[in-house]
């Protein structure tokens, strides 16, 4: 029986790398995409804006601060996404076996591919020079080793453009000093709860006692012993057989912060159609609907309403979320909203029973339709005309397929390049 | 400077081209015919049915983002970046 083998591809600097292959005058010089908000954040930087301390999750502004002569580039999410399926489609030659776990990085199980092939080194080999002559610049990191945690772990010890392996027999010796948090799964919090038991590398935590491990984590703790030896049991799996959805949500950061609630509902009938929208798409419906609201210091609560029936309709969602925020006194502008329903159930059918039902579901199908044809919102409620454009941030839940898809064409730039065609709005 | 421009023009292709099997090889604006050197990136994003390519070129002196939509089988000019 072939031992398992598993590969991590992790792209280097990928939104920046896209960016740069996009534009040869960006090629060599200190680059960071950023969303189009007035109020973004760096989401990618290239190595030349690393070079200067410029991190994910900077503001634009302390990014300008640490490197002046920065180029800030707003991202767009389609170029992205469409690269990263066809990433995929290039790991797909080499297995079927591929788990997309974030935009920019996959999990691939080579145990069955390797005698075909030859080895897991020339896979891996192979597939680099795949990327490169499909992408030329682009470059990535690519750890194999027995399983996920330590082919992940692989990868990140060489950027940009590594190849590590780390043997069965290696495993002790490369985790004995390594600090904890190197371990993907092990966060702040959990680091300092470790650090407050005297545990602060994974050798330490090899060696720490498991009574005391599961007193402090419950379950979990027996999870950490196994990861601090190097051992992971858990599956690749690929997209069809990712589990069902267990929520659908969208929110949006605004430009400004919002306190008029007029304003705030048109923003709930939006977020409600994009929901509704991937419900119907995905053959959902649910009855748990929750409203997200952040402040401009950052406080995040949410409420949620549970229904007695079933549905995947936007005006339903919209009406409950309304009323939601109808229970909400406003301590302050909104900064952020956000929609999303669970409690999901698939392919439930509801057959109308009266006629205004009928009718609102024969409106819903139709507009579907019409959207399914020409696009996101082509046709929809004339309050939402003046909608929100948002840019669309990739969720890291997005997949290449299926629910979990974010619908990316609520955006301006797709209004713009479609010339001589009007929207239509009921 | 990256200006938005939006305009259907008139390009001219090459359908199988290799891999590539859909290659710009240039393009008419305003009266002028740009020459394509390189084409730096390609992507493909869907509208509803259609599927639209997008193509990132340069004549050496701009950068121009352009569209192909299969179901309209029209080409855009999006967008011109040049120096400065």
């Amino acid at each position: 029986m072939n031992k398992k083998t598993i590969i991590h591809i992790d792209m280097n600097a990928f939104f920046a790398s896209v960016e740069q292959q996009t534009n040869p005058s960006l090629r060599g010089r200190p680059v960071a995409v950023i969303g189009s908000n007035e109020r973004t954040v760096v989401t990618t930087a290239s190595y030349e804006a690393r070079a200067y301390g410029v991190k994910t999750g900077m503001t634009k502004y302390e990014a300008k601060r640490l490197c002046p002569h920065i180029i800030l580039v707003p991202g767009d999410t389609s170029r992205y996404t469409n690269t990263c399926c066809r990433l995929v489609e290039i790991y797909r030659q080499y297995t079927p076996i591929v788990e997309v776990y974030s935009i920019d990085e996959a999990f691939l199980d080579i145990t069955g591919s390797v005698s075909l092939f030859g080895s897991a080194e020339l896979i891996a080999k192979k597939i680099k020079i795949d990327i490169h002559k499909e992408f030329e610049r682009l470059t990535c990191s690519i750890g194999i080793a027995p399983n996920k945690l330590m082919a992940k772990l692989a990868s990140d010890m060489k950027k940009p453009d590594g190849f590590v392996v780390i043997q069965q027999e290696d495993v002790k010796k490369i985790l004995e000093d390594l600090p904890v948090k190197e371990l993907c799964g092990i966060g702040k919090h959990i680091e300092k709860y470790l650090a407050d038991m005297g545990i602060k590398t994974c050798g330490e935590l090899r060696r720490a006692s498991i009574r005391l491990l599961k007193n402090k984590f419950g379950i979990i703790g027996e999870r950490l012993k196994l990861m601090a030896q190097g051992i992971d049991y858990s599956p690749v799996i690929p997209l069809e057989q990712e589990p069902d959805a267990k929520s659908v949500g969208h929110s949006m950061t605004l430009d400004r912060d919002v306190s008029d609630i007029e304003t705030l509902e048109r923003y709930i009938l939006q977020l409600s159609e994009m929901v509704g929208r991937r419900l119907r798409r995905g053959g959902y419906t649910g009855r748990t609907i929750a409203l997200t609201l952040r402040y401009p210091d950052f406080y995040t609560f949410t409420k949620r309403s549970t229904e007695k029936i079933h549905t995947s309709n936007s005006i339903d969602i919209h009406i409950i979320a309304k009323n939601i925020l109808n229970t909400v006194q406003l301590q302050q502008p909104v900064r952020l909203i956000g929609v999303s329903i669970s409690n999901l159930v698939k392919n439930m059918i509801q057959i109308p029973l009266f006629r205004t039902d009928k009718t609102r579901q024969a409106a819903t199908q139709a507009m579907d339709m019409i959207n399914d044809r020409y696009g996101d919102f082509h046709i929809t409620w004339g309050t939402l005309l003046k909608r929100y454009h948002h840019k669309g941030v990739i969720s890291p839940s997005w997949r290449p397929e299926n629910i979990k898809c974010i619908n990316l064409s609520v955006q301006n730039k797709k209004i713009k390049r479609q010339p001589k065609r009007g929207n239509s709005s009921t | 400077m990256i200006t938005e421009i939006n305009e259907m023009i008139q390009v001219g292709a090459i359908f199988g081209d290799n891999k590539k099997k859909l290659k710009p090889v240039w393009f008419i604006w305003n009266g002028r015919k740009y020459n394509i050197q390189e084409i730096t990136y390609i992507w493909t994003e869907r509208i509803g049915k259609a599927n639209i390519h997008h193509f990132a070129v340069t004549d050496s002196n701009s950068l121009f983002s352009l569209s192909y939509n299969t179901d309209t089988l029209v080409w855009t000019l999006h967008s011109v970046e040049t120096a400065g």
